[in-house]
């Protein structure tokens, strides 16, 4: 072998890199015949993939809501536990209250012909196979969708345990682009005209820059952007790494978008500005826990960012075609309006005018009433408007209602817009302090009862809550102040005729942008003591569906 | 052989062709995606085709030449593209010999495909014949073809 053939031999190929590894794997995961993955798993890591798989069914067969919206549970809301975070609810509004009279006016535009295996034909057909099923899903139309990356991907039906395998795309495509909107996944099966399988109804917080994690067509899904806007501190992402497993099987990729040829395609945008770099991954492994110890490493022009996957990410919840037409099915039954009797005792405990407050009583006991639920007693422990004044003058409020009172029933928000409850909350655990995403208004909601009231005659003064800031690392210099709605003398004056008047406690609500986190909640009360969270603290879940 | 050690067998075999198929692939195809994907579109027809594999002595050189039709589907309906710096830099970052690599990439499909089978997989030109649905004649002669024209844009850049 002469000089230049022995160059050849050595000098040509690089090693089949891990993400190569880990896509034969996923074929050999397809065909069934994969080698069981040498690592062994604990039992506890096996029992919190179950719980998630089995929390994942429970919330899809509640109906879970489809409207565009962040996902209820806020970035690290798994705080206090090691548990994976229950895959949120999407909150939404009835899809029967929406009528999105789609006009077909939206603009699509599309980064990913630049890769080579898709035209812009394909993307175009991809993009309108997205729009019909948002509008399937009770979306308004959007002005815009972006194209921003396109894999093929092999994958079994989620009934189909046989084998079988078919063709699909996973698309990321972003659709809303206010502040704090981040793109989503969508998987369309390849085969005919094509339909998306399944999709993330995503729009979770700019703050973060990874956005989601999905397990989809038999393998999870990493994605997200850059949360600095197109060339700022960071620097582009070059590209990163799912990291921390076993030796050697590291997954790398790429980022899109980081070049100016990969923006041109957007020049006419008119949320050009906005652009950010965005990256899919994927782990390649069927098996559910692999992902659990994993982080992610994105390498910057600057730095290098690792980020947990499993503390700090919320996994997303994914809605299948089957997932709309049940809501579509639940929300036309949900017309049945069932009379009620009107014999619910009615406990006004907050500071709002008796008109008001019966027009709330009224609208819970409605929204309770749909689904089949006419409770004895229904306090209203609080109301408060927005707290943001450009939003005055409305007719909307945040309404906490006691209507349980088994001991371990908590009190659940409603939100209260034009005479009807939009969504309740379903977290049901008498936790010391919830917090709730509210998908309407995009901001965050903390609420709960003092549990003061539990050790004696300890009346709160005053409550603080200290919010982390929207840039990760850094901490409002301001807390956030809060008060009890009634001095507890007096509530157990209105509770009088109560059945259930021992259960009083003090209760509060504060609202709070999105961009903010709750990290701690101190009360002190009247002789001084003080009471902390966040070991109390739990991210509740929003119904956008009475109650059943 | 049963269903499950059929499938131990198919998910060994897969293994220990890793490697090429990567080489084999990549030599077509030049592109991160499309390599993971014909891979995947492959091992899935393997598997599905086992039982009209007559002799599973002959299992590699089958299942490269799915590969390789694999391969040439994705290049056939690949449409016109514009060519990015660092679109895909996954794999080519990794490429030990950047001039070698360049100069490669500048060989047609078939010629690559011919030039790894018979330097990095071993192949002899006969067999390679078989393969890629050509006469021995013309397997040489792409080899030749290959070898001249790198060799010239090497020199041509050590220069």
């Amino acid at each position: 072998m002469n000089a230049f053939d022995i160059r050849m031999k050595t000098g040509l190929f690089p090693e089949p890199p891990a993400s190569y590894a880990a896509c034969v794997q996923n074929a050999l995961n397809m065909t069934g015949a994969q080698i069981k993955p040498k690592r062994r798993f604990s039992v506890a890591h096996i029992a919190i993939a179950a719980a998630a798989v089995a929390a994942s069914l429970a919330v899809i067969l509640l109906g879970a809501a489809l409207r565009k919206g962040a996902p209820d549970v806020r970035p690290g809301s798994s705080v206090g536990t090691d548990l994976p975070p229950t895959p949120p609810v999407s909150g939404s509004l009835p899809l029967a209250s929406m009528e999105p009279g789609w006009t077909g006016s939206t603009r699509i535009f599309s980064a990913v012909s630049q890769e080579g295996r898709f035209t812009e034909e394909d993307t175009d057909r991809y993009g309108k196979i997205i729009l019909s099923f948002l509008r399937d899903c009770g979306e308004s139309e959007p002005e815009e969708l972006w194209i921003l990356i396109v894999r093929s991907t092999l994958g079994l039906l989620p009934e189909n345990d046989t084998g079988s395998y078919m063709s699909c795309v996973l698309v990321l495509a972003q659709s809303r682009f206010e502040a704090g909107d981040g793109p989503d996944l969508y998987c369309i099966q390849t085969h005919a005209d094509g339909e998306v399988l399944w999709g993330t109804q995503d729009g979770s917080s700019g703050a973060h820059r990874v956005l989601g994690t999905v397990y989809g067509q038999q393998r999870w899904w990493v994605f997200g952007s850059n949360s600095d806007a197109f060339g700022t501190s960071l620097g582009h992402i070059k590209g990163g790494y799912l990291t921390g497993g076993e030796p050697g099987t590291d997954v790398e990729f790429s980022a899109f978008l980081s070049t100016d040829a990969n923006r041109e395609p957007f020049r006419n945008s008119k949320y050009f500005d906005r652009l950010f770099e965005y990256y899919l991954v994927t782990d390649g492994m069927a098996d559910t826990t692999h992902l659990l110890n994993r982080s992610l490493l994105l390498v910057t022009e600057q730095s290098n960012y690792a980020y947990p996957i499993r503390d700090n990410v919320p996994e997303l919840h994914v809605l299948t075609r089957a997932d709309v037409e049940l809501i579509h099915e639940n929300n036309n039954n949900l017309r049945t309006h069932l009379d009620r009797s009107g014999e619910t005792d009615v406990f006004n405990l907050t500071n709002v005018d008796a008109d008001s407050s019966k027009a709330y009583a009224d609208a819970v006991l409605d929204w309770l009433n749909r689904g089949g639920k006419e409770p004895e007693e229904l306090w209203l422990c609080a109301a408060v408007r927005f707290a943001f004044p450009e939003q005055y003058p409305t007719d909307e409020a945040y309404l906490l209602c006691l209507y349980e009172f088994d001991g371990e029933t908590g009190p659940e928000l409603f939100l209260y817009k034009d005479g009807e409850i939009l969504w309740q909350t379903a977290g049901y655990d008498p936790y010391f302090v919830n917090t709730v995403y509210d998908p309407v208004k995009k901001m965050n909601c903390a609420f709960g009862f003092s549990a003061a009231f539990d050790n004696g005659p300890l009346a709160m003064e005053r409550g603080q809550l200290t919010l982390r800031g929207a840039d990760v690392g850094t901490f409002a210099d301001d807390s956030t102040r809060f008060y009890p709605e009634r001095p507890l003398e007096e509530l157990s004056g209105l509770l009088s005729g109560s059945k259930h008047k021992d259960a009083a406690r003090e209760a509060f609500i504060h609202p709070y942008s999105k961009d903010f986190e709750l990290v701690k909640c101190v009360f002190t009360t009247k002789d001084g003591r003080e009471f902390s969270a966040p070991d109390g603290v739990k991210v509740l879940t929003v119904k956008s569906e009475p109650v059943f | 052989m049963n269903k499950t050690r059929t499938d131990a067998w198919f998910a060994r075999e897969i293994e220990a062709a890793e490697a090429s198929m990567f080489r084999v692939a990549f030599a077509i195809l030049r592109n991160r995606t499309d390599v993971e994907d014909a891979t995947q579109s492959a091992i899935l027809k393997a598997y599905d085709r086992l039982g009209t594999l007559a002799d599973r002595k002959i299992f590699r050189t089958w299942l490269i030449r799915i590969l390789k039709n694999e391969c040439f589907d994705i290049l056939r309906s690949r449409r016109p593209i514009i060519a990015l710096d660092d679109c895909d830099p996954g794999y080519e970052m990794q490429v030990p010999d950047l001039d070698l690599n360049r100069a490669f990439d500048t060989l047609s499909p078939e010629e690559r495909l011919t030039v790894t089978l018979f330097y990095f997989e071993g192949y002899k030109t006969a067999e390679i014949a078989k393969l890629t649905d050509v006469s021995e004649g013309t397997v040489r002669s792409r080899l030749s073809r290959a070898r001249a024209s790198m060799k010239s844009i090497l020199t041509e850049k050590e220069q």
